[in-house]
């Protein structure tokens, strides 16, 4: 299975790498897996009591480095979707 | 064993035995390599070998039918499985294998229990042992309910470098998400928040201790009061804890 890498684009426009990386079958699982992940990482800043951080973004890109998939955290906060 | 020499173990349940206690169990003890994800004890089974761990981490895991992990034990050199033998029952309930590679002293259940039957005194040591795990998977509970991921993630590390060969260990990112009980990528953010604050570094598949007092902090309290009862019932502990102020 091809692996994925779920970089965060935080706040302020810096690139936080993911240095290791997930497997997935396809890249429909990978699009479940950022919104379940996004809801998690907005629903754990909540409850420390910080501000949804909808500016920030996953970067998910391929073994060759190449982005295949951009999902702003907004999303996350707006849409309904797989459960963290 | 056959030899007089008496064996050294590094294990510290084994090392604080009487004499006679040891004697026990000593013949019965077999010293076995634990690659990492070794199963020690398997969910809904009975229980055939007990470990006393040397040098590496198990960890206790349950696990949700429909999917989903969550660590509610570790177990380094300071403990061993096995403990529903200890507590008169021949099952387990929960899956216990390697999550960091090392080894151990492998005993058979049957052996441990006619030992236990003959000696109160190893009873009463081993319920001891028991009693703090019975402790830290109470704090636990408490911290996975109450506790936000950072301060779970330093207390978890803080556990693991206790019972670690040194301040550098193998982790991956997958692996404490497991423990966790949360998804890799919300793992991969807390790391990166305490490797900000300098307190840890991390590469791909390692981890580096770097300021241990300020992972206390982040722990917010919740890391020490099980370590605190480990000293109380079995002794010092022989790894990094130290309950002196620091």
């Amino acid at each position: 299975m091809p692996r994925y890498f779920f970089h965060v684009r935080n706040q302020q426009g810096d690139l936080k790498e993911d240095p290791e990386g997930q497997e997935f079958a396809d890249l429909a699982s990978v699009e479940q897996d950022a919104m379940a992940a996004a809801k998690e990482i907005l629903a754990e800043e909540l409850l420390r009591g910080k501000s949804v951080l909808t500016k920030a973004a996953f970067e998910i890109v391929d073994e060759n480095n190449a982005l295949v998939l951009r999902f702003p955290f907004s999303e996350a906060a707006q849409k309904v979707g797989t459960q963290p | 064993m056959s030899d007089s020499v008496p064996r050294h173990y590094q294990n510290q349940l084994l090392q604080r035995l009487s004499a006679p206690d040891l004697a026990l169990i000593d013949p019965y003890l077999e010293h076995v390599a634990l690659p990492l994800r070794t199963p020690l004890e398997t969910a809904n089974s009975i229980i055939e070998n007990v470990y006393f761990i040397e040098e590496g981490i198990a960890s206790i895991v349950a696990t949700i039918p429909k999917g989903g992990d969550t660590e509610i034990g570790l177990i380094g050199s300071e403990g061993m499985t096995g403990v529903m033998l200890i507590l008169g029952d021949d099952h387990c309930v929960h899956d216990t294998y390697m999550q960091l590679a090392g080894s151990g002293f492998r005993v058979p259940a049957a052996a441990l229990v006619e030992a236990l039957a003959a000696s109160a005194s190893l009873k009463t040591f081993l319920l001891r042992y028991v009693a703090t795990l019975f402790i830290q998977t109470g704090f636990t509970a408490l911290v996975n309910a109450r506790s936000k991921l950072n301060e779970r993630l330093a207390r978890w590390l803080l556990m693991c470098h206790d019972r670690a060969p040194n301040d550098h260990f193998y982790i991956t990112h997958e692996f404490m998400a497991v423990m966790l009980g949360v998804r890799r990528p919300g793992v991969t953010v807390a790391i990166q928040e305490l490797e900000g604050k300098g307190l840890i570094r991390a590469t791909r598949g390692e981890i580096v201790i770097r300021d241990r007092n300020g992972l206390v902090r982040v722990a917010d309290g919740t890391y020490s009061p099980a370590e605190d009862e480990y000293e109380r019932l079995i002794g010092k502990m022989n790894y990094r804890y130290s309950s002196q102020p620091e």
